[in-house]
């Protein structure tokens, strides 16, 4: 519920597997001249896309985050050394998270037609899950 | 219903054949498979490890019958009708997307 090292990795690990899932899908029917290709596909097609441009963003903030807290020059505060880059890096690794959820959930919301309000629901426990991680990783650092 | 005629004497024609019948024939036999394939999975963990995990069977299972799916695309009859359709693929693709996201995340809560 809590370890935002966790979330972020699994949502990681949840877009590279459904991520490889698909290109294996592409280049394999693109080998073998497959007679209906799932890239005709719109949306497959769609969500692929949406993926791929959700793995480039992730990797790109990372470097630019890394950057930051790199930069950072640490303050004494009360009882501990404050650092304001980890705001950001909290900030910026939970829009992550989002845009993964939306790239790898919209293929199944769409064929298998799953209600609008039960993806709503999931966005929600993920949103709580995600503020108490963020609202932990700031308080204790990770 | 009715179901046309075999055009060609390959094992393509004879493996694609069914989906002049019934476009939704290859989901119809292969879901139940794959269920039974979860079902043992499930069991022969429960019997190695004591408790088993039916999400994480399904997540692997639907897994493979996805790749599965991905060949049944590429054999094609005389006429170049596909096996496995796109929707039926999406379809498998489509189940095994929140088993596994939920298999990956119960990690995190254990």
């Amino acid at each position: 519920m809590s370890q935002f090292r966790g979330i972020v990795g699994n949502f990681i690990i949840a877009a590279v597997l459904v991520l490889s899932l698909f290109s294996f899908a592409i280049v394999v029917q693109e080998e073998n001249n497959a007679a209906d290709p799932l890239k005709n596909n719109e949306v497959f097609n769609d969500s692929f896309n949406k993926l791929i441009e959700s793995v480039e963003i992730s990797s790109a903030e990372a470097e630019d985050k890394y950057d930051v807290f790199n930069e950072e020059d640490p303050k004494a505060g009360f009882g501990s050394i404050v650092l304001f880059g980890i705001v950001s890096v909290g900030k910026t690794f939970s829009g992550i998270v989002f845009g993964t959820f939306i790239a790898v959930i919209r293929l199944p919301l769409v064929v298998l037609g799953i209600p609008a309000t039960i993806y709503s629901q999931i966005l929600t426990l993920l949103i709580i899950s995600v503020i108490v991680s963020v609202w932990l990783l700031y308080k204790l650092g990770g | 219903m009715t179901c046309e005629l075999l055009s060609g004497t390959t094992l393509a024609d004879f493996l694609v054949w069914p989906t002049t019948c019934s476009y939704w024939f290859w989901l119809i036999i292969l879901l139940p498979i794959m269920l039974l394939l979860a079902w043992r999975v499930f069991k022969a963990e429960e019997k190695r490890v004591g408790e088993g995990d039916f999400i994480s069977a399904i997540a692997v299972s639907s897994l493979a019958f996805s790749i599965l799916g991905i060949f049944g695309t590429l054999v094609k009859s005389t006429d170049g009708i596909p096996m496995i359709q796109t929707d039926i693929l999406l379809i498998f693709f489509a189940i095994a997307i929140p088993f596994n996201l939920i298999w990956i995340f119960k990690s995190l809560r254990a």
